[in-house]
C-alpha cells in the first residue's frame, strides 16, 4: 500500500481495533509496554530506570493519547499514551517512559524530592521543579544518545529534534567524545 | 486557531472528573490537584473542548475530551471521537471555519506513520534545517498558502494546502465531508527529506 492511501486509510477509520468505551488505558498496553521496554533497555540508562522500577514495583500503564506522561507520586504509577488503536508505542513514548521513570526515581533523590508544601518559599519551590524538569531531560537525553549509538536507528534523533531538544542531543555526543567515551 | 480557555470552577471540575476518569486502577485525576478548563471551537456546535490537567503528577499531565456536557469523547490520536461528534450532528462546516477543522483534526489525529503538519510557513517546518540551501529556496519558492473552495455538486469543501508527512513534504488537495471525514487526492511531492521515511514500524525488533 503506498503511502498517501496507508495515510487515507488511517484518516477514514484509525488504525486496527477500535478502542474500548469507558476506560482512558489503551486497548493494547500489554503489548505497547513491553515493546517499550525492550527498546529502552537497549540503553545502559534505560536499563538502569527499568531496574529501578522493577525494584520498587513501579506499576506502569498505557492511556490512549498521543503524548501525555507522567509519575503519579500517591499511586507510584507512571503513564505514558500511545494513539489509539497503535500496536506500538511511538518513538516519543519510549523517551517519555524514561523522562516519567526518572521523575519516579527521583523521588529517592536527596534535593529532586516532590516539594511537601510550599512552605519552603516560592523561590526554592520553583528551582525544585527547574532541577527536576532539567534532570528528567539530561537523562532523556542520555537514552536517546545510547539509543542510537545502540540501533543507529535516526529515528530516535529526529523524533528528539521535533521534541525540541536536538542541541541537548548534540551538546551530550560532544561531551562523551571529549570524554573518550563515544564508540566508533 | 487561537483558542480562548475558560477555567471551571471545582464543583463542575469534580463532575468532570466522575464521568471521565475511568481507568481500572482508580481515578487519575482528583479534584484537589486537577484543573478543568473549556474552550469553544468555531466548527462544533453543542460540544466544546474540555481540558483536564492534573497538576500532581510529574510533570503535568493533560488530556482533552470533545464534550456536549453529557458524553466525554477522549482525543485518543485516532478520527473515532471526531467522527462520533459529527455523527451527532455537531460539526458545522462553513468556508470560513473549515482550515480550522483541518488544523484541529491534523493536531488530534495521527498515524502510525507519524504525525501529518500543515505547512503554513516553510521557515517553521519539521526538518528545514537539515535541508540544503538549495532545497530550502525551492520549497519556499513552491509553497503557497491554505486556499478553501466549495464544490457544490459533491458538498464537499476542498482545501489546497502543504502538508509534511512520513518524511516527505506534499502539495496536495484535502476533500472535507460534510461529516469530517478528510481525505488526500490530488497530491504531488515537493521534495522528498533528507531524514528518511519518517516510519516508527519495525524499530522494536
Amino acid at each position: 500500500m503506498d503511502l498517501i492511501a496507508k495515510l487515507n486509510k488511517a484518516l477514514k477509520t484509525g488504525f486496527t481495533a477500535a478502542p474500548r468505551d469507558g476506560t482512558l488505558r489503551h486497548e493494547n498496553e500489554v503489548a505497547i509496554l513491553d515493546a517499550a521496554r525492550k527498546m529502552l533497555a537497549k540503553s545502559e540508562t534505560g536499563q538502569e530506570l527499568l531496574d529501578y522500577a522493577a525494584g520498587k514495583g513501579l506499576e506502569m500503564h498505557v492511556l490512549r493519547n498521543k503524548e501525555s506522561f507522567g509519575f503519579l507520586p500517591e499511586k507510584s504509577v507512571v503513564y505514558i499514551a500511545t494513539p489509539a488503536g497503535q500496536t506500538m508505542p511511538t518513538v516519543r513514548a519510549v523517551i517519555h517512559l524514561a523522562g516519567a521513570l526518572r521523575q519516579a526515581m527521583q523521588e529517592d533523590i536527596t534535593g529532586l524530592e516532590r516539594p511537601a508544601n510550599t512552605r519552603m518559599g516560592k523561590e526554592r519551590y520553583i528551582r525544585t521543579y527547574v532541577d527536576k524538569d532539567k534532570d528528567a531531560l539530561f537523562f532523556q537525553t542520555a537514552v536517546v544518545y545510547e539509543l542510537f549509538e545502540a540501533t543507529h536507528l535516526r529515528e530516535i534523533i529526529d523524533e528528539f529534534e521535533r521534541m525540541g531538544y536536538i542541541s541537548l542531543y548534540e551538546a551530550y555526543k560532544e561531551d562523551m567524545k571529549v570524554e573518550g567515551l563515544a564508540k566508533g | 486557531m487561537i483558542l480562548k480557555w475558560q477555567k471551571l470552577d471545582r464543583a463542575k471540575t469534580g463532575e468532570i472528573i466522575n464521568r471521565v476518569s475511568q481507568t481500572p486502577d482508580g481515578p487519575l485525576f482528583s479534584v484537589t490537584t486537577s484543573e478543568a478548563t473549556i474552550a469553544h471551537l468555531p466548527f462544533y456546535r453543542g460540544f466544546v473542548l474540555v481540558k483536564l490537567t492534573n497538576y500532581a503528577t510529574l510533570p503535568s499531565f493533560s488530556l482533552e475530551f470533545l464534550s456536549d456536557g453529557s458524553s466525554f469523547y477522549l482525543l485518543d490520536g485516532s478520527p473515532m471521537p471526531l467522527q462520533k461528534v459529527a455523527l451527532r450532528g455537531g460539526l458545522v462546516l462553513t468556508d470560513q471555519n473549515v482550515t480550522d477543522y483541518v488544523e484541529f483534526f491534523f493536531k488530534h489525529v495521527t498515524t502510525e506513520e507519524g504525525d501529518i503538519y500543515l505547512i503554513h510557513d516553510p521557515d517553521d517546518m519539521p526538518f528545514m534545517d537539515a535541508l540544503s540551501l538549495d532545497q530550502q529556496i525551492q520549497i519556499k519558492r513552491k509553497h503557497t498558502d491554505m486556499a478553501v473552495a466549495y464544490d457544490r455538486d459533491n458538498d464537499v469543501f476542498l482545501v489546497q494546502a502543504d502538508m509534511y508527512f512520513a518524511g516527505v513534504l506534499l502539495k496536495a488537495t484535502l476533500t472535507i465531508q460534510p461529516d469530517g471525514e478528510i481525505q488526500v487526492t490530488n497530491h504531488a511531492m515537493l521534495m522528498g527529506s533528507e531524514n528518511g521515511n519518517g516510519g516508527q514500524k519495525g524499530y522494536y525488533a
